[in-house]
């Protein structure tokens, strides 16, 4: 295995144009244990750890862009995050333990392509943009149309994730994480629930996502539709929860099943919609 | 092969590995067998090290990926560090080392957590070593530890 350690993203461009077949490396977390394991090795890798300008948190008027290099410590750090995307911030807390953290990247995360990834829930519900790079240009999709299928998203064998951005929610609205795991850390998820909402009498602007539970990261499109604007009691609750069960479609796996996973997303999104109530004073 | 120039414990050292190679072995090649490979998936943290401060697992890094200039802290270079020292004095006083095997990497952990908040409480120092196992469990002497070394409460 030759391993290419450009300092450009230019330069990182071009070695990818030219050698299609290699393997971009970000922290490695998800890689090395993959070959570690007894995975073939790639014959070439272009690490991106020297790239220092693709991993910055920029917030600027009402949308944040987050560098694809940032690590999931440096986001759950992130003043802004904090304060306004706790969603993000809480997906970026639960994923690994520490170490795991201080060297996992969100395009890492994104391109892994797993369906339990912490990241692509809460940015789901955020209706973030994923944004690529390539020698011939760059190009933005919405994070809810990058994943395609079980382990493959939309990028071309010349692109690299750059970026994700999203709008910064409206100062009414609350966002929101869950993970359910074997315990808090080094957990890969059973499932996890995402969720955004504006609190007011009415329920306003919902987004609900969910990992786990599908081929890919889910947007729960029925379940939003079916109470967005509808006043948020036990019966909009009990009606999102039914919905969120019917509209996933999980497997049993050696970390849960199927039935606990479809059980226990609509108690998630009956508790994301409560957390609504509890915030209004 | 590459070859890096990195500070390993505050020294310079020249290093040459195979190109896929990982930081945990590259650095146990040059007889700082300190730092332990457990699992080799990053669920254990017996081989954790701080790169420029930053805790990480060898074992999941590529040593490649770490450029020239790299300062890498492995348990060798601890005693020289007043904070690492405290830690190590702790340990031995409150008993916390039982088969040994976690002990660098608790250790590692423990500094990395010093290293930005010297006085955290028991959650916080629960927190920070969440990716350390210990498989004779010895956890609360473990904790009690560095918090004697952070000069707070345990013992």
């Amino acid at each position: 295995m030759k391993v290419l350690t450009p300092r450009r993203l230019d330069e990182a461009l071009e070695m990818k144009a030219e050698r299609p077949d290699a393997v971009w490396a970000a922290g490695t977390t998800d890689l090395l244990p993959r070959w570690n394991g007894g995975a073939p090795r790639p014959a070439m890798v272009v690490s991106l750890a020297s790239i220092g300008d693709l991993a910055g948190i920029e917030a600027r008027g009402d949308r944040i862009r987050i560098g694809a290099l940032a690590t999931h410590a440096d986001i759950a750090s992130h003043l802004v995050v904090r304060e306004r995307l706790a969603c993000l911030a809480d997906a970026a807390r639960s994923v690994g333990a520490p170490a795991i953290r201080n060297m996992g990247t969100l395009g890492g995360n994104l391109a892994n392509a797993s369906p339990a990834a912490d990241m692509p829930p809460a940015l789901l519900a955020l209706d973030a943009e994923v944004h690529l790079a390539s020698r011939r240009g760059e190009r933005g999709v919405p994070v809810s149309g990058f994943f395609v299928s079980y382990g493959r998203v939309d990028l071309e064998p010349d692109e690299l994730i750059v970026a994700v951005s999203a709008c910064l929610p409206r100062p009414r609205a609350v966002t929101w994480f869950r993970k359910l795991g074997t315990r808090r850390a080094q957990s890969i998820a059973k499932l996890s629930v995402a969720g955004h909402a504006e609190a007011g009498d009415l329920l306003a602007h919902v987004r609900l996502a969910a990992g786990a539970v599908a081929p890919v990261p889910l947007r729960l499109r029925r379940t939003e539709e079916i109470v967005e604007g509808r006043a948020n009691g036990h019966e909009t609750r009990a009606l999102a929860a039914g919905t969120a069960e019917r509209e996933v479609t999980p497997i049993d796996d050696v970390r849960s099943s199927a039935g606990y996973r479809r059980a226990m997303v609509g108690v998630l999104v009956a508790r994301f919609l409560e957390s609504l109530d509890a915030g209004r004073v | 092969m590459t070859e890096r120039a990195w500070q390993v414990n505050g020294r310079p050292l020249r290093v040459r590995f195979d190109d896929g190679a990982r930081l945990v072995d590259v650095l146990r090649a040059q007889g700082l067998t300190g730092t332990k490979e457990g699992c080799g998936e990053g669920e254990c943290g017996a081989c954790s090290v701080l790169v420029d401060g930053t805790l990480v697992v060898s074992c999941l890094a590529l040593a490649a990926a770490q450029p020239d200039g790299a300062r890498i802290l492995t348990v060798e270079g601890l005693e020289d560090d007043p904070v690492g020292a405290r830690i190590i004095d702790a340990f031995e006083d409150l008993h916390a080392v039982q088969c040994g095997y976690c002990t660098p990497g608790m250790l590692m952990a423990a500094r990395a957590l010093l290293g930005r908040d010297p006085h955290p409480d028991r959650a916080q120092v629960a927190l920070a070593m969440s990716g350390n196992i210990c498989r004779c469990t010895g956890y609360a002497a473990i904790v009690d530890a560095v918090l004697v070394a952070a000069g707070g409460e345990g013992g």
